[in-house]
């Protein structure tokens, strides 16, 4: 995979960066907010990431486009919100949701690691995928996962293993489905109590009408059309999701619709009186052929199956944004000044209502994890533990290897891919872990992305640690991107000449805060003209 | 105790896959191909085209017998001799085979060619097998030697040099061909296969025809259109829910729309096509339908769906609820992508 062009905007401003080479890429300047992490989040983002944005920017209003090298063809991608449109050699193909693009992107561009989660076996998630080659700036956690979404470390375990051809794994090796199915008719009954208990405080006035009646301060009113906009998203995510299962309904019944002409077919059938044959085509004077064959309906069958799978996962993914949206909701009503606290008068309930929504979704999943560990037992799945524990010392011994070259005092004990929750690393320690562990896969996973990470000195990284790196960089030959902030006294234009092989992107002379730019405006629209949109 | 089943027919379906490829390769690889409009089987030859005023004959002789000795080759030059001192206008006289040996051939990098690239020992006992079977079949009465001089000048020698489905892919003009698999193509050419093979089951022996067309009453043959139409119906099918992809020229007709009810529509078009490939009662319907669209684009270059709609389907009353309207205009849709 290789990144050739990256352009952010809507319709009044925009910014194009088209100087990616397949090299070292390292985009510097004097200074913070000059929107390099902006564009390295949109980078990944126009590929079905989970973006960590700068405070203060809003990714839906803009458009997000990336022009993509993988195996030797020029995919471009434009994002919007949650949808995506692909281009590639005069075909469009859109989806409104980021796990159909995830299941486009593992049939066409790259087939994404199958991993087993919750008892059934699942396609990871793009921005699981991505963690291996992509570091952000913000909110890194070196204990844990920096998007998580509904994965969790184990997952991404899992998900190396997959890489390195290790089969899935199983966690509890002595269930039985009578003790399954009775924690399942358990769950039920809980979440049949719960959701009694929303039906009564839904018979409450609707919050935000009442309360807007009564606030009159400036403060307050930005708050309610926070409240009111999150109120629309969760409508609006809600009545998507709705359809979604509409939809997933809608497709169960054609399949059965379609087994029954089949079956009938097959229950009927013609015979040759001569010669005994089945394969008799109808034939008259203008007309001898079917209109489809074997192959044909195996087909249709097998992808509407397959479409059954995509909208559950869909319905999956909405609940979980809506969760997402729910959230934010309670912690703006959690967080309120107390003089707005006085106005909220409900807020107990919504409180209360939103936390056995979330109790209620917690029981929903335990019990499709339930369901699906039924299932799993039922298919026998197994597991490979010696070859797992070799493959996950080798990372580990890989990891080491490149600390001590980077760090050759260094005191680091590495003995797993992510740190206790309590340990705490010194700035330039967490690079220098980090940077370890993406080169470390990158060397045994032997993948095919490049690596991007932004802020690739934070911490005080040293001039010659930060030197070892590059250099490390341009041994592993593939493409690299880079972004780093100089110091004053470090920063003139030359700073990263004496590396041969490398690119050198200066974003310093860029205005601050305004990576975006009204004159790039004619050129981004230009790019989205080949859209079958209209912005 | 088993019983190894021995001295069945093992030659008749060898014989019948080469003949297809042979119908393949005249109507995807050869110089005339966009002239042939009709095939026939077994009829004048193996295989042979017909243009579309029944005016010119490409004549087929297939054989595919691993050793093709010299003698043998112009022993089977016959029927296509037979049909050049015939008075029906033959265009062109192909002899359908497996590589012939290199020492047969001046240039043995050629896979078509005419007399002159076989070496002249080999042509001088080709040309002594055919005039023995003329000798034999004809009788001596007439002197047919400079007849079969300048038939043996006219022969175009083709080798069977691919594979099944490469001459099915050469034929097809839909363009996302790298979604199918071989084996999509292979399970196709059987088909056609056996649909060759049926129009051989009527009996002709001894019959006379006046006319090139008359050859049509005897239903031993098809259109291109229908071979068109099989292969881009397979291809079609394969597509149904494939992808959330809105065929570019379809996304004109419902870009106004709101984007949920967007994923409706093409949710409510692909079940209604798979009703059409499901339904027997609507097969007819269905082909017609296709036919008309295929057709259409032969002689038109418009991509605009509602202009392609009214000028083919003006006056079209659904019969079936699932073949209506919007649906049709997505199966248009769908052709052109796969077209263009």
């Amino acid at each position: 995979m290789i990144i050739k062009e990256v352009a952010i905007g809507n319709k009044s401003e925009a910014f194009i960066e088209k100087r990616f080479q397949n090299k070292i890429n390292i985009i510097f300047s004097d200074d913070n907010n000059k929107g390099k992490t902006l564009l390295m989040q949109s980078i990944i983002y126009s590929i079905g990431y989970d973006s960590i944005w700068p405070v203060g920017f809003n990714p839906k209003t803009y458009y997000f486009y990336s022009k993509i090298n993988f195996n030797n063809t020029d995919y471009q991608f434009l994002r919007h919100g949650n949808s995506i449109i692909v281009y590639e050699e005069k075909q469009f193909y859109l989806f409104n949701s980021i796990t159909e693009f995830k299941y486009f992107f593992s049939k066409e561009i790259f087939e994404l690691p199958k991993i087993l989660k919750d008892g059934t076996i699942k396609t990871v998630d793009l921005s699981l995928l991505y963690e291996i080659f992509f570091l952000g700036q913000d909110k890194r956690n070196t204990s844990n996962l920096i998007v998580k979404g509904n994965n969790n470390k184990i997952d991404f375990i899992n998900m190396l293993y997959y890489l390195l051809g290790i089969s899935a794994e199983v966690v509890d090796e002595d269930v039985s489905i009578a003790d399954l199915k009775q924690k399942k008719i358990e769950l039920e009954n809980k979440i049949k109590i719960e959701k009694k208990k929303i039906s009564i405080l839904k018979k409450n006035p609707q919050i935000a009408t009442y309360v807007s009646s009564v606030a009159n301060t400036e403060n307050f009113e930005t708050l309610k059309n926070k409240l009111t906009e999150l109120h629309n998203s969760i409508t609006e995510l809600s009545k998507q999701r709705n359809r979604e299962e509409n939809r997933r309904i809608k497709l169960i019944y054609l399949k059965n619709e379609l087994n029954s002409l089949n079956r009938s077919l097959k229950e009927g059938k013609v015979k040759c009186a001569d010669c005994n044959s089945t394969n008799i085509i109808f034939s008259n004077v203008d007309f001898e052929f079917d209109v489809s064959n074997k192959y044909v309906r195996d087909s249709i069958l097998l992808s509407i199956d397959e479409n059954i799978k995509l909208k559950e996962e869909i319905v999956i993914e909405f609940d979980f944004t809506i969760g997402k949206e729910q959230k934010e909701l309670k912690k703006i009503l959690n967080t309120s000044s107390p003089e707005l606290s006085n106005y909220i008068l409900f807020e107990n309930e919504i409180r209360d209502s939103s936390e056995i929504d979330e109790l209620v979704s917690e029981l929903r999943l335990k019990k499709l994890e339930i369901e699906h560990k039924i299932k799993g037992v039922n298919q026998g799945l197994e597991s490979n533990k010696d070859l797992q524990k070799k493959s996950f010392d080798k990372i580990i011994f890989e990891i080491g290897r490149i600390y001590k070259n980077i760090d050759p005092n260094g005191t680091l004990e590495i003995d797993n891919l992510f740190t206790k929750t309590n340990e705490t690393f010194s700035g330039s320690e967490e690079q220098e872990f980090y940077f370890s562990k993406l080169v470390a896969l990158n060397n045994i996973l032997n993948h095919d992305f490049p690596i991007i990470i932004d802020s690739f000195r934070e911490g005080e990284l040293s001039t010659g640690k930060e030197e070892k790196m590059i250099d490390e960089f341009i041994k592993i030959n593939k493409q690299v991107i880079l972004t780093s902030t100089l110091k004053r006294e470090e920063y003139s234009t030359d700073k990263y000449k004496n590396f041969l092989g490398v690119n050198i992107l200066d974003y310093s002379s860029f205005q601050d805060g305004k990576l975006l730019q009204k004159e790039n405006l004619s050129d981004f629209l230009r790019i989205i003209q080949k859209f079958p949109i209209t912005i | 105790m088993s019983y190894t089943f021995k001295n069945t027919e093992i030659n008749n379906e060898k014989a019948s896959v080469f003949e297809t490829k042979s119908l393949l390769y005249l109507i995807g690889k050869s110089v005339d191909k966009k002239h042939i409009e009709y095939i026939t089987f077994d009829c004048f030859n193996d295989v042979s085209g017909i243009d579309k005023g029944f005016k010119n004959i490409w004549d087929i002789q297939s054989k595919n017998e691993a050793n093709l000795n010299p003698k043998k080759i112009g022993k089977y030059l016959f029927t296509l001799f037979d049909n050049y001192i015939s008075s029906f206008n033959f265009k062109e006289f192909i002899f359908f085979c497996p590589k012939l040996k290199d020492d047969y051939k001046v240039d043995v990098g050629l896979l078509s060619y005419s007399l002159s690239n076989i070496a002249t020992d080999t042509s001088n006992r080709i040309k002594a097998g055919l005039e023995e079977e003329v000798r034999w079949v004809k009788g001596t009465a007439l002197d047919y030697s400079i007849k079969i001089n300048s038939f043996l000048s006219k022969v175009l020698f083709v080798e069977d040099s691919y594979k099944e489905h490469e001459y099915l892919k050469s034929i097809t003009k839909f363009k996302n061909k790298k979604l199918k698999t071989d084996y999509f193509y292979l399970t196709v050419f059987k088909e056609l296969r056996d649909i060759q093979s049926s129009k051989k089951n009527s009996y002709i022996e001894n019959e006379s025809i006046i006319e090139i067309i008359d050859v049509i009453n005897f239903r031993r043959h098809l259109r291109i259109l229908d071979i068109d139409t099989l292969l881009i119906c397979r291809i079609i099918g394969c597509e149904i829910f494939q992808y959330n992809s809105i065929p570019l020229h379809f996304f004109e007709i419902v870009k106004e729309l709101d984007k949920e009810d967007v994923q409706d529509i093409l949710l409510n078009c692909n079940s209604n096509l798979s009703r059409c490939f499901f339904n027997k009662v609507s097969t007819r319907e269905f082909w017609r339908i296709c036919e008309f669209i295929i057709q259409y684009f032969e002689s038109s270059d418009t991509f605009d769906i509602n202009i392609i709609y009214t000028s083919i389907f003006s006056s079209y009353v659904p019969k079936y609820k699932y073949l209506d309207e919007i649906t049709i205009k997505y199966l248009i849709a769908l052709t052109i992508e796969g077209l263009t």
